[in-house]
């Protein structure tokens, strides 16, 4: 190494060199004062630059650090609205839960239609209203009774159907056995 | 989740077994046993709610109505059901099928020695079937049968 560069000799004031080199450099700076002179400039350069960083090092304060980092945190902890909430529950139990909440709901609907029409096909439903002691019914059918057909075994008979007061038939067989 | 669903399952299983139960419930039908005559004592409390009817023919040829006998019976769709009727007389009763709120039904009478007496009809709550004419100690018998599912509501 017959030359000393400035790059070469950042590096020796930085301590980045190999000792091999570093001696080489060494024994360049004791050959040349030029050397010697450029090495005391950026030497003294390096020192103004370290008390400039300590200056501001020094000016630097944590005043309200404190402060800012608990007010973020917080800001993260809070919930957000009821309704955001619910909204977006609704919207992945919807997404991910087909297997469950479709067959429920068609059950559902389908019980629910049942029951609705349950009313108009069922056989009657019972009141408790007192009619003179004769049961009332909310049916759509009458209160009847008929006869349709009767074997009088050895005896003979006929049969009737009696009006009611309630609008009402009643059927009667009537048996004729001798004395 | 799995919870609500348990929940929910629990909850269609008990309204389906409490519609299918509905659906298979029995019937309760009453007979009663009354005897008709010109005893001039009229008409038993008890049978105020035919007053009506037993103005009218053929009971109109009597003037005495006594309940001699009140029973309930329980029928299931499609098998006869034996009971006692009073003077050596004995009767059976098949509900053939419920429809629209009537009972179709087979009501047999039968006299100790004598044929059955057999007959098909239909009665609804509050409207009884009447078998009458036998004869009885001091009359007619009048047999009649009133049915209603068991879980309605009766008042007499």
């Amino acid at each position: 190494m017959r030359k000393l560069t400035p790059d070469l000799l950042e590096r020796y004031i930085d301590g980045d060199l190999k000792p091999k080199k570093a001696r080489q450099v060494e024994r360049l700076l004791s050959e040349s004062p030029d050397h010697q002179e450029a090495y005391s400039e950026l030497t003294q350069i390096g020192d103004l630059l370290r008390l400039m960083n300590e200056e501001n090092l020094a000016n630097v304060t944590f005043e309200g650090f404190k402060s800012q980092v608990e007010h973020q945190i917080l800001s993260e902890d809070k919930l957000p609205p009821l309704v955001s909430r619910i909204g977006v529950w609704l919207t992945e139990f919807l997404d991910h839960r087909r297997v469950v909440w479709i067959p429920t709901v068609a059950t559902i609907t389908a019980l629910t239609l049942a029951l609705v029409l349950l009313p108009f096909f069922s056989i009657h439903t019972a009141s408790e209203t007192p009619n003179n002691g004769i049961q009332l019914y909310s049916s759509p059918s009458p209160l009847i009774s008929r006869i349709d057909s009767v074997d009088f075994g050895d005896l003979t008979g006929t049969h009737y159907t009696i009006k009611d007061n309630q609008g009402g038939t009643v059927g009667v067989v009537w048996i004729n056995e001798s004395p | 989740m799995k919870g609500k669903i348990v929940t929910a399952v629990f909850t269609l299983v008990l309204l389906v077994g409490s519609i299918t139960a509905d659906a298979n419930s029995a019937t309760r039908c009453k007979v009663l046993s009354i005897e008709a005559s010109n005893s001039k004592s009229g008409l038993d409390s008890k049978l105020s709610q035919y007053r009506t009817i037993f103005k009218k023919a053929p009971f109109s040829q009597y003037d005495s109505f006594v309940l001699k006998d009140s029973q309930y019976i329980e029928l299931d769709i499609q098998a006869p059901t034996p009971f006692v009727l009073p003077d050596t007389i004995e009767g059976s009763l098949l509900l053939k099928q419920r429809k629209k709120g009537q009972f179709q039904l087979t009501l047999t009478i039968t006299r100790k020695g004598q044929k059955p007496i057999s007959i098909d009809g239909f009665a609804t709550p509050g409207a009884p079937l009447f078998a009458a004419g036998l004869k009885s100690p001091n009359g007619v018998w009048i047999f009649g049968v009133t049915c209603e599912r068991d879980n309605d509501i009766v008042k007499y």
